[in-house]
């Protein structure tokens, strides 16, 4: 056995898309203990609820980061909503769901990219973010923005969605899912793919729930803990929500749930938009949340569970809001993960918990 | 199903055994949290959630870089990344973080410490404006208050006015007509 070294990985490292930094202690090359570090982009947004009314906060916390940008909007927004007693109408429930979902789907889209750009295969990387690209020209024709949508209101969404419309994103859907599935061929087929993902940073269910993991890095696990199980909003209408596990709890298991959770959106879209009520997409919002006034919710974002809370001061401004994000909780899983792991394969350990470094710091 | 939520204050020394006893229930710490307050205190938040109860734990009166507060990394080690945010940007005293960073998680412009404790004077304006809407208020509801009492009294008094006034004509009725019988009387 070697002498321990420590070996510093990131924050810029050509793997990560964002600013992570391990210590990772080596004996030969076998990783033996890793001390996780972010902090690099901090950049203090939940203190600007001070200085910003509820419904300018709105833009500002879709900003927190450009992946879970609408969901974001979406959480704030119902949380804002639950503060200050506001019931929205069911179409626009159905209408936030049906964007949220999208999201989903970009979001799993382009983290497959990068996944497939970290264990080498470069064309399977443009076919992910080619697909991508059409969710995305969803949303400009939806919204008018690709990245930001400002879709979201308190109250609401901004604009309705029409039934031609409804029906081209159906299609659009249905367009995809055919060469969605050769992808995911590639993916949970290819003996290449599977010799870097098989086997590689196994993580127990016991250990799942020790680590308090959430999201796609805990489902692998066969750890089930979807929110929207909990059948909040528009999904409660759902016929039949059943979340996507594995029982490989590795990376190759991460990568399945994902897989899967993409076809499963698909699906969510479909049986939405058949049954999308009609009628108002937004009631307006007056007033300001009372002083002492505070609410909480939970909504399952691509990369996991994720907590909102707000307090009222009395004025329009909030006293506090607060996200916690997927990756604050699934850090600790990671670092456990990559004990014991050839340091070839920290890359794809890393990457499999799917990290948004930015939602993170905030 | 509607989610559950719930805000219930515990005290510091409560908290380890507390947390331990959701731990055995099944509920997973979902995330800690510090809030500001007005009084230049802390409130520290603690979440656990299992299906749809979400419950909120809330210890008041922390006293920033004072009050010492265990640290729940012995029982969910996950919560290492919110202890040191709530040490970086509000000063609180966790003692017995697993994952210590000592002050170095965040980095920050030389000579800030605890930003999130910064009274911005956009939000001393905010407390400014609430304060003076609270006062604006309650003189409203105390000016209604005194004007309700004002109309209950008039009308009293004008009921009884009003009874008076009936009284008397019905008695001056009864006399013209008890003097109509008499004269009537006397006539035959």
């Amino acid at each position: 056995m070697g002498k321990a070294q420590v070996l510093p990985f990131g924050p810029q490292h050509p793997v990560l898309p964002e600013p992570l930094h391990l210590d990772l202690v080596v004996e030969d090359e076998t990783v033996v203990d890793v001390l996780p570090q972010i902090g690099f982009i901090h950049r203090g947004l939940e203190k600007l609820v001070e200085t910003r009314d509820i419904h300018q906060y709105i833009y500002v916390a879709e900003r927190i980061c450009g992946i879970c940008a609408f969901g974001h909007s979406y959480g704030y927004a119902e949380t804002v909503e639950r503060l200050m007693d506001v019931e929205i109408p069911p179409r626009a429930q159905y209408l936030r769901s049906i964007m949220h979902e999208l999201s989903r789907i970009h979001s799993h889209l382009l983290w497959m990219g990068l996944a497939a750009d970290a264990f080498g295969f470069e064309s399977l990387f443009m076919h992910c973010w080619r697909l991508r690209e059409r969710i995305l020209d969803i949303f400009e024709a939806v919204a008018g923005g690709r990245v930001i949508l400002s879709y979201t209101l308190i109250g609401g969404v901004t604009k309705d969605i029409d039934a031609p419309m409804l029906q081209a994103i159906k299609d659009k859907l249905n367009s995809i899912k055919k060469e969605y599935q050769e992808i995911c061929n590639a993916f949970l087929k290819d003996t290449s793919v599977k010799n870097r993902l098989v086997g590689v940073g196994y993580i127990s269910p016991e250990d799942a729930v020790q680590y308090g993991m959430v999201g796609p890095f805990a489902r692998a696990s066969n750890l089930n803990n979807d929110v929207r199980c909990l059948g909040l909003g528009a999904y409660g209408d759902l016929a039949d929500f059943q979340p996507i596990l594995s029982t490989d709890g590795d990376c190759y298991g991460r990568v399945q749930v994902r897989a899967e959770e993409v076809l499963q959106s698909i699906s969510i879209i479909e049986e939405l938009i058949d049954k999308i009520p009609d009628g108002d997409f937004y009631v307006p919002v007056k007033g300001a949340p009372a002083a002492g006034s505070e609410a909480c919710s939970i909504l399952e974002q691509p990369r996991g569970e994720v907590y909102y809370y707000c307090s009222g001061n009395g004025t329009k401004n909030l006293e506090r809001m607060r996200i916690r994000t997927p990756t604050t909780q699934n850090i600790a899983g990671m670092t456990m993960a990559l004990k014991g792991c050839d340091l070839a394969d920290v890359n794809m350990i890393v990457l499999t918990i799917d990290p948004c470094i930015s939602c993170t710091e905030r | 199903m509607e989610l559950n939520e719930s805000f219930v204050p515990i005290k510091v020394e409560e908290l380890f055994d507390t947390a331990k006893k959701y731990k055995e229930q099944g509920y997973q710490l979902s995330q800690m949290m510090a809030i500001h307050k007005e009084d230049d205190t802390i409130w520290l938040y603690y979440t656990f959630i299992k299906g749809n109860e979400v419950i909120n734990r809330r210890i008041e009166g922390v006293i920033k870089g004072e009050t010492e507060i265990p640290s729940l990394t012995p029982l969910f080690i996950a919560v290492f990344v919110n202890e040191n945010e709530a040490h970086d940007l509000f000063g609180v005293n966790i003692v017995g973080n697993l994952i210590d960073f000592q002050g170095a998680f965040y980095r920050f412009a030389e000579g800030v410490e605890a930003p999130m404790t910064i009274v911005s004077p956009e939000q001393l304006a905010a407390r400014e404006k609430a304060a003076k809407i609270a006062k604006a208020k309650a003189a409203k509801a105390a000016k209604e208050a005194k004007a309700a009492k004002e109309a209950a009294a008039k009308d009293t008094n004008e009921a009884a006015k009003e009874d008076t006034e009936a009284k008397s004509a019905a008695e001056a009725v009864s006399t013209e007509a008890s003097e109509d019988t008499k004269t009537k009387e006397e006539g035959e």
